[in-house]
């Protein structure tokens, strides 16, 4: 019975992977002004899961995610890989406990001094593989990511997206539990974007690893993420399944990340013609966005049996992500009726904005 | 003007040139073998780096400060009691070595630290991302990353101790120096110092061209 409730208990503690709890990071200036990078932080990632964390930059997230491999030591706080105490670790040992935790960079970090091969069997070597395994191993991880025919050569003659790969592949050299991505694709152009986070999601679903993703781009985590948490200036703000951060973001750095990230865009020509001032205008033009629990078609459908078919769609984008439907739309409806139509459109939990008046 | 070079004369060119190689060599070969752990302590030590030590920092960049700035005539008298501690005598092509050594030691650290600060800092992160040791860290990513740099570093250092040498003639050091300044320019006799002048410049030339292969070989960046 006893032993029962022991190895529930433990079954609780591993449903996370890596588990921060109420993490700081505090930073002293010469002038001895105090920075908290990273600001009372928890953060739970559950097994298998790709979990992102967005913010803009200087929001933490880089340090965050340090925190994570204790490449920082944090001033404070708990960091739990697989239910193992990191900071308890003497250094030697947090070293070797390193190795579970695989990470890509922005810069890629490739040694230029070493071919393809060398570079992914490098974690290998340091961790004592014997070379018939370094061997097999390496050449198996660069036929993962695509790359066998350039494995004899180096970094420089490689593209920044075959060197991401290069990078994922070593990452994944000692078969780690966690993936940690430090803006892994923010030096790439969108094509190499989509295929390295395609490689990463399909690592995820043929391994089980759990990715850590950090970005400051609300695309990557739309593309791939399971769940995300948003911080600002140190402090996580708001945390979920994408999902449901983008059909209920609570907070407005949630919502204008999901701004950026489905704006619609006014013809340019009606731009030039808004005005802010409503009085004598015709028309109103409104930006609405959608999310999960409004669809567009039955949307308009009761605004138009609310209203009368008043409403005119401008342009429309929308886009699904995890299985939830959103994006934004504009419209545009009399001037007169403009504020009924944004309350009408908050009742159905639709956010819009009023753009301007012609 | 051949009628200088005499069987004796080629001679002593000759032994002369096999005493140059040999005092910058044997030179180059000590400053190297201190010289580049000093140069790894000295970036190592750095804030923000894996050993960093203040303290330790500041005494060894002092040091080497020290080193570089005493002029090369004045060190070849000023260590003669170290050079009788190691060797018993100062005189003689092998006792040259020891200044020549030890004016090289402090040139190749700070050339091997700025080699090292070259190394961008990204990889020192990769490297710890990955679990590796401090001792890793130096041997695996810094030092094999930094080798053209480190190179063209041990280029530099022979060169300057293919002049310095000429120098260590004043402790009876020998070599083309020597020979260029008692039997060229001493005894009046211009083809023999223009020959010494001519197998010195070949020396360099062969010495730069051979390094400036070896990093054409070792660098794999786009330039």
């Amino acid at each position: 019975m006893a032993e029962n409730d022991v190895l529930r208990h433990d079954a609780g503690k591993e449903r996370y992977m890596v588990e921060l709890r109420n993490v700081s990071k505090i930073y002293h200036t010469p002038k001895g002004r105090e920075i908290r990078a990273v600001d009372g932080v928890t953060l739970l990632v559950p097994k298998g899961k790709i979990f992102g964390v967005i913010g803009s930059s200087g929001a933490g997230k880089s340090t965050l995610i340090r925190l994570i491999n204790v490449l920082e030591r944090p001033t404070s706080g708990e960091v739990l890989i697989d239910g193992d105490d990191l900071l308890a670790l003497p250094e030697r040992e947090l070293s070797r406990k390193r190795r579970s935790v695989g990470m890509i960079f922005q810069q890629f970090n490739l040694l230029e001094s070493r071919t393809v091969f060398g570079n992914v069997a490098l974690p290998m070597e340091l961790a004592g593989v014997p070379k018939e395994e370094r061997v097999k191993r390496a050449a198996k991880l660069i036929a993962r990511v695509g790359l066998s025919d350039r494995i004899r050569q180096y970094p420089e003659s490689l593209s920044g997206g075959q060197k991401q790969r290069v990078a994922i592949a070593r990452a994944l050299a000692l078969s780690p539990k966690v993936l940690l991505s430090d803006e892994a694709t923010s030096a790439l152009d969108p094509a190499n974007t989509e295929a390295i986070l395609e490689l990463i999601r399909t690592i995820n679903r043929e391994t089980g690893i759990t990715v850590i993703l950090i970005t400051h781009e609300m695309d990557v985590v739309k593309s791939i993420c399971d769940e995300v948490a948003i911080i600002s200036g140190g402090k996580l703000v708001e945390q979920g399944p994408v999902r449901e951060i983008f059909s209920r973001p609570k907070t407005e750095v949630a919502k204008e990340f999901i701004r950026t990230t489905v704006t619609t865009k006014l013809p340019s020509d009606l731009e030039e013609k808004l005005r802010k001032d409503p009085d004598g205008a015709e028309k109103a033009y409104l930006r609405i966005f959608f999310t999960a629990d409004s669809e567009e078609s039955p949307l308009i459908h009761a605004a138009s049996e609310k209203f009368g078919d008043l409403f005119d769609i401008i342009s429309s984008g929308i886009e699904t992500s995890s299985g939830v439907k959103f994006g934004s739309e504009i419209i545009s409806c009399p001037a007169g009726i403009s504020a009924a139509a944004v309350a009408f459109l908050a009742a159905r939990h639709v956010s819009s904005e009023v753009l301007g008046y012609v | 003007m051949f009628s200088a070079f005499t069987p004796m004369v080629l001679k002593l060119l000759w032994s002369a040139t096999l005493e140059t190689l040999y005092m910058t060599f044997a030179s180059g070969f000590f400053g190297a073998l201190f010289g580049i752990p000093l140069g790894v302590l000295l970036f190592t030590t750095r804030p923000g780096q894996i050993f960093e030590h203040k303290w330790l920092n500041h005494a060894l960049s002092a040091i080497v400060n020290l080193g570089r700035s005493v002029p090369f005539v004045i060190l070849l008298v000023a260590i003669i009691p170290f050079t009788m501690l190691l060797l018993g005598t100062f005189i003689g092509t092998t006792a040259a070595i020891v200044p020549l050594s030890v004016s090289a030691v402090p040139l190749v650290a700070r050339l091997v630290e700025g080699a090292l600060l070259d190394v961008p800092a990204g990889l020192t992160e990769a490297a710890r991302s990955m679990g590796a040791s401090k001792l890793q860290i130096v041997w695996k990513f810094l030092l094999p990353e930094a080798t053209p740099s480190l190179i063209n570093t041990m280029t530099i250092t022979l060169v300057s101790l293919v002049n310095y040498s000429a120098m260590a003639g004043t402790v009876g050091g020998g070599g083309l120096g020597y020979v260029g300044i008692q039997w060229g320019y001493q005894t009046y006799n211009p083809p023999i110092l223009i020959a010494t002048i001519v197998i010195l410049v070949i020396m360099v030339q062969a010495i730069q061209l051979t390094g400036d292969a070896l990093v054409a070989h070792f660098r794999h960046r786009a330039r």
